[in-house]
């Protein structure tokens, strides 16, 4: 009966959580279907029938069909029509784009969430990824090009990847598995080939991204003091070689430290997001008002200032507390997992999303140096996106298994059924 | 059809506002898309909440949720731990280090000793970590074992520690053998003894008794073989006297006796039914 009672409210709080956010939408895209525009554009009217719709189907019927948690569902949807809101806003193609790359990304979260949930040995399959993640990230460096100064993109028959973002995935499982048996060795080498191969490609956002999961993933395992202090040790130093030897880092810095020295050039992206930020103000200029495009890359790195400019700090601080909200509730899935791969699983997909958001906001505030990563779900691109669900799939793939040996547990240690100790019965 | 089609449209394109009036809804809107937001994070937040004080009573009406079984420490060196009872988790390690998920401190056991993961209908699969060894059910183990299973029932000695492992009913773990369920655990130690350093060792009190018939011979020549003073041998000889663990109840007798160390305490150990 408690039972009943305790779903039954909980249903209640999913669907009036999920009506919010519906209507937040439809209001979004019913006002930029009124602006008026230079010629007619039928897309508005389909986008403002179709993401509520995909919204409605993500966050109401998909958690009832695949068993998945509704909150994390309704966070997660949330950020992507956000980001589909802002775009389309902006600009009505990247818009669609982005609604495109959701629909895929949605589909791909599935598919890592049935891998997670029904895989029946981890053994074979994460010596398996070991060796091909490795070659994945390779791959650039062999036949990639450079785009904003690191050589981190591939093109496959016209369409870009960044490999470092679909190998995010394959680390968390490699360090996972490797860390719920001990096995300690194989997995720094690991970590310190893919750091190696980021800091060739000049991809000093994906190492920060990297090394700081998986130094907090190895302290969760071991609850080493020492070996921790030796990796940020470690860390340190090698962000001091880095600085040292690559330009375009200390470039980074030097924007960071002052970007009003060279406002016309290296400082301009982190200017004009600093001005849009400001002149946005509490309440923001307006959805669809504003201008934007006059930072540079605004879609992708800077889209935070664009929301800024658009909604306001105090919407933009809201959005911060949604992230919060969705890395305590990774982090609770993680505490709840019964066995310890699965809890290091959630925790670092979970931590992975908190710290890309911290490294971006971060820049795009100017709290610490910019670094080329993209904030998740909200940010323009296919690959980001799908990384991101994917890395939203595997903790739902662990939420599936929580609540599924729970109600295990529950049977067998009920009230009125004592816990009886016995072997096969 | 067409004219439906320019009739649709018309409609549509008065629904479009002047550019004045859109800013000016727009500006508006700031403060719906605010209270909005402001509504989600709250019962996000709300939610999250409510689902964190649910777990907590969840977990308090059933308190051995996310455990498959029990190991019960039926013999240590270390008296204090002997009837201690830890809790098995589906999947974890077996280690002398405080983030283990069994923690037993003990100095012939390494940081992290085995790594183990519950397998329904199978048992608790184990594996050994690095260069650790282990007895299982009369069975040494060492890193190049495939496939090791504890069943129900099964006395796995790591160190100088005994330990008896139990499963929870409805799990469909298989019980040992027979012949394991019908040995004690000293027996298992006093044959496997010699495969440890620790137990070389002539402080020991488990070593040097090869050959009794029973416990209580065992008792007894311990006593005279080895010169113990007399509150050891009456401690050793009272623990020793429960050490036939074959069933849980026995076990969960045996921790009440070894709580009492003082000979002196026999008579309340006596009238909890404890065997003489």
């Amino acid at each position: 009966m408690q039972t009943f009672k305790t779903k039954r409210r909980a249903n209640k709080a999913a669907s009036r959580l999920s009506a919010t956010i519906i209507l937040f939408f439809f209001t979004g895209f019913l006002l930029i279907a009124l602006k008026p525009t230079t010629n007619w554009q039928w897309n508005k009217f389909i986008m403002l029938v179709l993401v509520p719709l995909a919204l409605h189907f993500n966050m109401n019927i998909l958690p009832r069909l695949a068993d998945m948690d509704r909150l994390l569902m309704c966070i997660v949807n949330f950020l992507c029509a956000l980001g589909i809101l802002i775009l389309y806003s902006t600009n009505a193609d990247r818009g669609i784009q982005q609604a495109v790359y959701y629909f895929i990304g949605t589909f791909f979260m599935l598919i890592c969430y049935f891998f997670v949930r029904f895989i029946p040995s981890w053994d074979w399959f994460a010596w398996l990824i070991f060796p091909l993640s490795l070659v994945l990230l390779i791959s650039p460096l062999i036949f990639g090009r450079e785009i904003n100064g690191a050589k981190n993109w591939i093109i496959i028959s016209g369409i870009s990847l960044q490999p470092s973002e679909v190998v995010k995935l394959a680390a968390i499982i490699v360090s996972a598995f490797a860390m719920s048996r001990y096995k300690v060795l194989p997995w720094m080498i690991f970590l310190f080939v893919c750091v190696a191969i980021l800091m060739l490609q000049k991809d000093l956002g994906a190492v920060l991204l990297y090394f700081s999961t998986c130094i907090i993933m190895f302290y969760a395992a071991s609850g080493s003091i020492s070996l921790i202090f030796a990796s940020l040790v470690a860390g340190g130093g090698a962000a001091v070689f880095a600085y040292f030897r690559f330009a375009h880092i200390k470039k980074r810095v030097a924007i960071w430290i002052n970007p009003w020295a060279d406002f016309e050039n290296s400082g301009y992206q982190l200017i004009q997001s600093l001005v849009a930020i400001a002149s946005g103000g509490l309440w923001g200029m307006g959805l669809g008002l504003g201008n934007p495009s006059v930072i540079p890359i605004y879609y992708t790195d800077f889209i935070f200032s664009v929301i800024c400019e658009q909604f306001g700090l105090i919407f933009g601080g809201f959005v911060l507390m949604l992230y919060a909200a969705l890395v305590i509730r990774g982090t609770f899935i993680a505490r709840s997992a019964q066995t310890r791969f699965h809890s290091l699983l959630a925790l670092g997909c979970t931590t992975m999303l908190c710290i890309q958001t911290f490294v971006i906001i971060g820049g795009v505030i100017k709290l610490i140096p910019l670094t080329g990563v993209t904030m998740p779900f909200v940010s323009f691109g296919g690959t980001s996106l799908l990384s991101s669900m994917g890395l939203i799939g595997i903790i739902q793939g662990v939420a599936s298994f929580n609540g599924d040996q729970l109600l295990d547990d529950y049977e067998l240690t009920r009230q009125d059924n004592p816990q009886v100790f016995g072997g096969a019965v | 059809m067409a004219w439906q089609h320019k009739a649709c449209r018309a409609i549509l394109k008065g629904a479009i506002m002047p550019y004045e009036l859109y800013e000016l809804s727009a500006l508006a809107a700031r403060y719906w898309f605010v209270f909005l937001m402001a509504v989600i994070v709250f019962r996000s937040i709300k939610w999250l909440m409510r689902d964190h004080s649910n777990w907590k009573k969840r977990l308090k009406s059933v308190p051995s949720a996310g455990n498959v079984g029990e190991a019960v420490i039926v013999l240590a060196k270390d008296l204090q731990k002997q009837g201690q009872r830890l809790d098995i988790s589906r999947e974890g390690i077996i280690g002398s280090h405080k983030s283990c998920d069994i923690c037993i401190e003990n100095a012939g056991l390494n940081a992290r000793h085995i790594y183990y993961r519950f397998e329904e209908n199978h048992g608790l699969y184990i594996e050994l970590i690095k260069n650790s060894t282990a007895v299982l059910d009369d069975v040494q183990l060492n890193s190049n074992n495939n496939k090791v299973y504890i069943l129900h029932g099964s006395v796995l000695i790591i160190a100088d520690i005994v330990l008896k492992i139990f499963f929870f009913s409805g799990l469909g773990v298989p019980f040992v053998s027979l012949d394991v369920q019908n040995r004690s655990a000293l027996e298992f130690l006093e044959q496997n003894q010699q495969r440890f350093i620790n137990y070389s060792n002539p402080q020991s009190t488990y070593i040097g008794s090869n050959n009794y018939n029973n416990q209580n011979d065992y008792a007894e020549n311990d006593y005279e073989e080895n010169e113990y003073n007399e509150n050891e041998y009456n401690e050793n000889k009272y623990n020793k006297k429960q050490i036939s663990l074959n069933k849980y109840e026995d076990v969960v007798e045996f921790k009440h006796s070894s709580q009492f160390t003082n000979p002196d305490d026999m008579q309340s150990f006596e009238s909890l039914g404890g065997d003489q």
